[in-house]
C-alpha cells in the first residue's frame, strides 16, 4: 500500500481502486489497482499518456462517470469528511455523494472552452453551488461570487460576473472554472490536466494561481498532468501511471533522482533539453499504448520497453517499495538503476 | 440592430420574389376564369371577352403583376369575381380559427415534447426511451388526416365528448369553443409533436455530454436541475428554429384539418377556391400565408440571434 | 521523398469503398423489428409488381351485393361502399404508392442532389443563387405549392409524381450541399486539387461517394413521407384519379362510412401505416449505421 507518509491528517486513502468500463468493442480495464493517499495541504501529482486511465481514476473518485459504463471494478476510496467521519466513496449512494461534491469534494476540468455552460450567465454558474450548498440567498451569494472571481485574478469581477463564457479568454475561463470548483472550500481538489489547453505562458500563472488557493484553503490537491515538467516543481508526490495502473510512485525529488521504472525513465528522456547541441534527436517512446480490452497478461509496457526479458510477458510485476526508501514504490522485475548525479543508466 | 439592417434585403428580396412566383404560378393555372365565373359550355365567346375586359385580363402579365403588387401592398387584394367578397376580408375573417387552430396544436405539441424528450435523453437507452422513441416513430407514420379520422372515431363517434364538424367561435362560447377545437387541434399536434420529441432528444443527448454537464454534477447538482437548467437551455434553440420552419407543415396541415372538420378557417378557404378555380382569392390567399411565413422566420431567426449567448456574443 | 504523413492520412480518411459500407450494413445484426419491417416493405414491393398477376378480385369491380360487408365475410379484408374488394384495391394501390415513392424520391434526389453538389463544390454565385430560389420555392407550404402544381400539371400518375419530386428538390439540395461543403475541406480533396485532378474527376471519385451515402440512407425515410403527401392529396380527392385505387382515396371515401362500417378506412389506414412506419424505421437505423458519428456511441 502506498502511503503519503509522516504528514499528519490523511485526507484521502485509495485502495486497490479498479474501474472497468462497457465500451462497443468489450470491456475496458480503464484503471487497475490503484493505491495511494493523500494528507492536507498536500500534492499527488498523477502523470500518464492518453489512454493511462488517470482522467478515469479522477472521474472515479467523485463518482463522476456514467453509470451505464460501469462494469464492475472495486477498491475503497476513504475520505475524511468534515464532520471527521471516514466514508468509501466508492460505496455511497449517489444522493449522498452529491452532497460531497462541492463542499468537500471539487474538480477542475482540462479544457476551459467546453467546461463552462456557453448559455448560462457566470453569475448563475457561480452562484448555482452556493446557494444549493451554502445556502446563501440570491444577494449574499452574488457578492460571494463577486469575491470568488477577484481571488481567481478577474479584474473587474463585479463588471464581468454577468457575462458569458463567450466573452472571456481561454485563461480567464479556467479562472472561472477553478473560482466554481473552490467555492464552497472543498478540502480535496482534482485538477484534470488544467493548464493542457492553454497557452504557455497562462500555464504558469494558472498553475501558481492554485498552488496560492490550494496553501489558502490548506486543501489536498491532485495535479493530473501528461506533462512531468509541470509536476516537477508542483507535486509532493508523483504517481506515473500506464495503462491504468501506478507503474511508480515517489516524493518528487526522489523521482527525478533516482527513478526506478523503464517507463518513468522513458518519460524522462523524451523530454528535450535545452542545453542539448542542436538537430539532437528526439527521443520518443516506440510503439503506442496498449489496448485496454482483455489486456495480455504480463507488464503492460514491456512491448515497449527496451530492458523487457521474457519474464515481464509472463507475470504482471506487484508494486515494490524500494530498500532504505519507504515512500518510493515502483512495479518493475527489472528497475532501472541510477548514476547519482547523471541522467539514469541506458543514456 | 445591425444585425436587423443586415438582413433585411434578404427578406425583402425574398418577399418580393416569393409574391412574383405566387402571381405568375396562379395567372399560368390553366382554366380561362372568365368563362370560370360564367359557367362553361354554352357561353357566348363575346360574353366571356367581355368580361376578361371588365376583369382587366387582357393586359400583359407583368403590369397585371405590379398592378396586383400595387393594391396588395396597401392592403387590398381585390375582390373575388366570383364570390364578390373582397379577398382581404374573407382572409381576415377567418384567420383567427386557423391562428387558434395553429397555436393550439403547436402548445400541446411542446407542451408534451418537452417533458418526453427530457425523459428519453436521461434514460438514453433504456426501455423507455425505446418505448417513447418508438411511439414518437408511430405518431410520424401517421398523417393528419389519418390521425383525425381515428380521433374523430374514438372520441366523436365511439364517445360523443367532442364534435366531428363544425366550429363554435370563442366569443360565442369559451367551452364551445375549445370542444370544437380540441380535435382538430390534436390532429395537427401529433405530427408536430413527433417532431419535436425526435429533434430534443437528439439534441439533448448531444448536450448531455458536453463537459459542462460533467462540471455540472461535478458541483453537486440534482439531475432534474442539470436537465432542465444546463441541458435543455442550450437545446431549445435549435428547437425554436424547426418550429419556426414547420410552420409551413402546419399550415400544409391546418388545410386538410379545417377541411375534414368543417372549419371556418383560410386553409378550408384556399381548398374550395382552388377547386373553383377562384384565382384572384387563391392568389391573395398564397400571397398572405407566404409573406406570413416568411416573416415569422424571419423573426424567429433575429430572436435566436439576440436570444442564444453563443451567437450573440459571437467573437 | 513527398511527406509519408500526408500519404497514410489520404488514405485512411478516403471514401469507404463501396464493398465495406456494405459489410457495415449487413454485417453486425440488427433487431428482428428490423427484418419485420424490411419483410413487410418487400411485401408491399412485391404487391406492387405483381399486382396484375396475383390472386385478388378485380379491384375496380362493383359487386353491389357485397356492400360494405365487413372482414372475413364474403372478401377476405371486406368490401367498401360500391362493394369493391378491399385486398385487391389495396394490392394495386400499392403500385400507385410504391411508384410515386420511388419516382419523386428519384426526381429529387437526382436533381436535388447534383445542384446541391454542384452548389456545395462550386460555391459562389451559383450556390447564393441557388441558396435563394431555394428560399422562395421553401417559403410556401408544401400543400399548397403542390395543389397549385397539381392544378398545373393534371392528375396522372406521372404527373403526380413529378410534382411530389419537385417538393423534395430542395431537401435534397440541402442535405447534397451540406455533405459537399464538409467533404470538400477534408484533405483528400485539396490534394486531388493539389496533385492537378480535374473537376469532373474530383466530384466523381471524391465527392460522389461521400455524399451518396447519407443521401440514399435519407431516400427510404423520404419515401415514407411521399406515400403521406399523395395519400393526402387523394384525400382531397386530387390524386390519380378513380377508378385506379390509391390508399389515400380508400381513407377517403372510408369517411363516409365511419358509423357503420368502420373497416372501409381503418383497412387501408392500417396498412399505410405499417408500410410508412417500416419506411421510416428501416431508413433511419440504415441512416445510423451510415453516420459514423453516431454508431460510436
Amino acid at each position: 500500500m502506498i502511503d503519503a507518509g509522516s504528514h499528519g491528517e490523511v485526507l484521502l486513502r485509495v485502495n486497490g481502486l479498479t474501474v472497468r468500463l462497457h465500451s462497443g468493442n468489450g470491456l475496458v480495464h480503464a484503471v487497475e489497482d490503484v493505491s495511494f493517499s493523500l494528507a492536507r495541504g498536500q500534492t499527488l501529482g498523477v502523470v500518464g499518456e492518453s489512454g493511462s486511465g488517470k482522467s478515469v481514476m479522477a472521474r472515479s473518485l467523485m463518482g463522476l462517470l456514467p453509470k451505464r459504463a460501469l462494469a464492475g471494478g472495486s477498491g475503497e476510496i476513504l475520505f475524511q469528511t468534515a464532520g471527521g467521519a471516514q466514508r468509501d466513496l466508492a460505496s455511497l449512494p449517489e444522493k449522498q455523494l452529491r452532497l460531497l461534491r462541492g463542499p468537500a469534494l471539487a474538480m477542475v476540468f482540462q479544457d476551459p472552452m467546453t467546461a463552462l455552460n456557453p448559455v448560462l450567465r457566470l453569475s448563475v454558474q457561480l452562484t448555482e453551488p452556493l446557494r444549493l450548498h451554502l445556502g446563501l440567498d440570491r444577494q449574499q451569494a452574488r457578492s460571494r461570487a463577486i469575491e470568488l472571481l477577484a481571488s481567481v485574478g478577474i479584474p473587474d469581477a463585479a463588471g464581468r460576473i454577468d457575462q458569458f463564457p463567450h466573452q472571456l479568454s481561454g485563461g480567464m475561463r479556467q479562472r472561472v472554472v477553478i473560482a466554481i470548483a473552490l467555492a464552497c472550500s472543498p478540502s480535496l481538489l482534482i485538477a484534470d490536466e488544467p493548464t493542457t489547453a492553454l497557452d504557455v505562458t497562462v500555464q504558469k500563472q494558472i498553475l501558481d494561481l492554485l498552488a496560492r488557493l490550494q496553501r489558502e484553503l490548506h486543501m489536498a490537491m491532485i495535479l493530473i498532468t501528461h506533462d512531468l515538467g509541470v509536476v516537477a516543481s508542483r507535486a509532493d508526490h508523483i504517481a506515473v501511471m500506464y495503462a491504468g495502473r501506478v507503474v511508480e510512485y515517489a516524493p518528487a525529488n526522489t523521482l527525478f533522482t533516482s527513478m526506478k521504472h523503464p517507463y518513468t525513465e522513458a518519460l524522462f528522456n523524451s523530454i528535450p533539453r535545452i542545453n542539448d547541441p542542436s538537430h539532437t534527436r528526439l527521443q520518443a517512446i516506440p510503439g503506442r499504448p496498449p489496448q485496454l480490452i482483455d489486456p495480455a497478461p504480463g507488464c503492460a509496457f514491456a512491448p515497449r520497453c527496451q530492458y523487457a526479458q521474457p519474464r515481464c510477458r509472463e507475470q504482471t510485476p506487484p508494486v515494490v517499495t524500494v530498500a532504505d526508501a519507504p515512500d518510493h514504490q515502483h512495479a518493475c522485475f527489472f528497475p532501472v538503476s541510477t548514476i547519482p548525479g547523471g541522467r539514469p543508466h541506458g543514456r | 440592430m445591425r444585425l436587423l439592417t443586415r438582413k433585411l434585403p434578404w427578406l425583402i428580396g425574398t418577399l418580393l420574389a416569393v409574391s412574383f412566383f405566387t402571381f405568375m404560378l396562379v395567372s399560368l393555372l390553366p382554366g380561362d376564369p372568365a368563362v370560370m365565373i360564367l359557367g362553361a359550355g354554352g357561353v357566348s365567346p363575346e360574353a366571356v371577352a367581355q368580361l376578361r375586359l371588365e376583369l382587366g385580363l387582357d393586359r400583359p402579365l407583368v403590369i397585371r403583376y405590379f398592378d396586383w403588387l400595387g393594391s396588395a401592398l396597401s392592403g387590398d387584394l381585390g375582390r373575388s369575381p366570383m364570390t364578390g367578397q373582397a379577398v382581404t376580408d374573407a382572409i381576415l375573417s377567418r384567420l383567427p380559427v386557423t391562428i387558434q387552430l395553429g397555436t393550439m396544436a403547436i402548445v400541446i405539441a411542446l407542451t408534451l415534447a418537452i417533458p418526453l424528450a427530457m425523459v428519453s435523453a436521461y434514460f438514453a437507452g433504456s426501455r423507455l426511451d425505446r418505448g417513447i422513441s418508438g411511439l414518437g416513430f408511430a405518431l410520424m407514420s401517421v398523417p393528419g388526416f389519418m390521425m383525425a379520422i381515428f380521433l374523430i372515431l374514438v372520441f366523436a363517434v365511439g364517445l360523443g365528448w367532442f364534435p366531428a364538424t363544425g366550429w363554435v367561435p370563442l366569443s360565442e362560447s369559451p367551452a364551445g369553443n375549445l370542444q370544437s377545437a380540441i380535435l382538430p387541434a390534436m390532429s395537427l399536434a401529433m405530427i408536430e409533436l413527433a417532431l419535436y420529441m425526435r429533434l430534443l432528444r437528439t439534441d439533448l443527448i448531444d448536450t448531455l455530454q458536453q463537459d459542462y454537464i460533467t462540471l455540472a454534477r461535478a458541483k453537486g447538482l440534482p439531475n432534474w436541475l442539470i436537465l432542465t437548467r444546463h441541458a435543455l437551455r442550450p437545446s431549445s434553440f435549435s428547437l425554436m428554429t424547426v418550429v419556426g420552419l414547420q410552420l409551413g407543415g402546419v399550415i400544409s396541415g391546418a388545410i386538410i384539418v379545417e377541411e375534414i372538420f368543417a372549419l371556418p378557417g383560410v386553409g378550408r378557404l384556399l381548398y374550395q377556391s382552388i377547386l373553383q378555380r377562384d384565382l384572384l382569392m387563391v392568389q391573395g390567399i398564397v400571397l398572405f400565408i407566404a409573406t406570413a411565413y416568411v416573416v415569422v422566420n424571419f423573426l424567429v431567426d433575429l430572436c435566436y440571434s439576440l436570444l442564444d449567448p453563443r451567437v450573440r456574443y459571437a467573437e | 521523398m513527398r511527406s509519408k504523413v500526408a500519404d497514410s492520412s489520404v488514405v485512411r480518411s478516403r471514401a469507404q469503398g463501396f464493398s465495406a459500407a456494405a459489410r457495415q450494413v449487413f454485417g453486425r445484426g440488427f433487431g428482428p423489428g428490423f427484418w419485420i419491417a424490411a419483410g413487410w416493405l418487400l411485401l408491399v414491393a412485391l404487391c406492387a409488381v405483381f399486382a396484375d398477376w396475383l390472386p385478388v378480385r378485380d379491384p375496380i369491380d362493383p359487386v353491389i351485393a357485397n356492400r360494405l360487408n365487413g372482414p372475413l365475410t364474403t372478401n377476405i379484408l371486406g368490401a367498401d361502399g360500391l362493394g369493391r374488394d378491399i385486398l385487391a384495391r389495396l394490392v394495386h394501390g400499392a403500385r400507385v404508392s410504391v411508384v410515386i415513392a420511388l419516382t419523386a424520391v428519384s426526381i429529387g434526389m437526382v436533381i436535388g442532389g447534383t445542384l446541391g453538389i454542384l452548389a456545395g463544390y462550386f460555391r459562389g454565385h451559383f450556390e447564393r443563387g441557388l441558396m435563394a430560389v431555394l428560399d422562395v420555392i421553401l417559403a410556401f407550404p408544401w400543400l399548397v405549392l403542390l395543389l397549385a402544381l397539381v392544378a398545373f400539371i393534371g392528375q396522372s400518375l406521372a404527373a403526380i409524381s413529378v410534382a411530389i419530386g419537385f417538393l423534395w428538390i430542395p431537401a435534397y439540395a440541402r442535405v447534397a450541399r451540406a455533405n459537399t461543403l464538409s467533404v470538400v475541406q477534408r484533405e483528400y480533396v485539396l490534394a486531388a486539387r493539389a496533385m492537378g485532378a480535374s473537376t469532373l474527376r474530383i466530384l466523381l471519385r471524391e465527392v460522389l461517394p461521400n455524399v451518396i451515402l447519407p443521401v440514399l440512407a435519407y431516400g427510404l425515410v423520404a419515401m415514407g413521407l411521399v406515400i403521406i403527401v399523395e395519400s393526402a392529396l387523394a384525400f382531397l380527392g386530387l390524386s390519380v384519379e378513380a377508378p385506379q385505387p390509391t390508399w389515400g382515396g380508400m381513407i377517403s371515401e372510408g369517411k363516409r362510412h365511419l358509423a357503420t362500417a368502420v373497416h372501409v378506412a381503418l383497412v387501408p389506414s392500417i396498412t399505410m401505416f405499417f408500410t410508412v412506419l417500416s419506411l421510416n424505421y428501416v431508413g433511419d437505423r440504415l441512416r445510423s449505421r451510415f453516420d459514423v458519428r453516431e454508431s460510436n456511441l
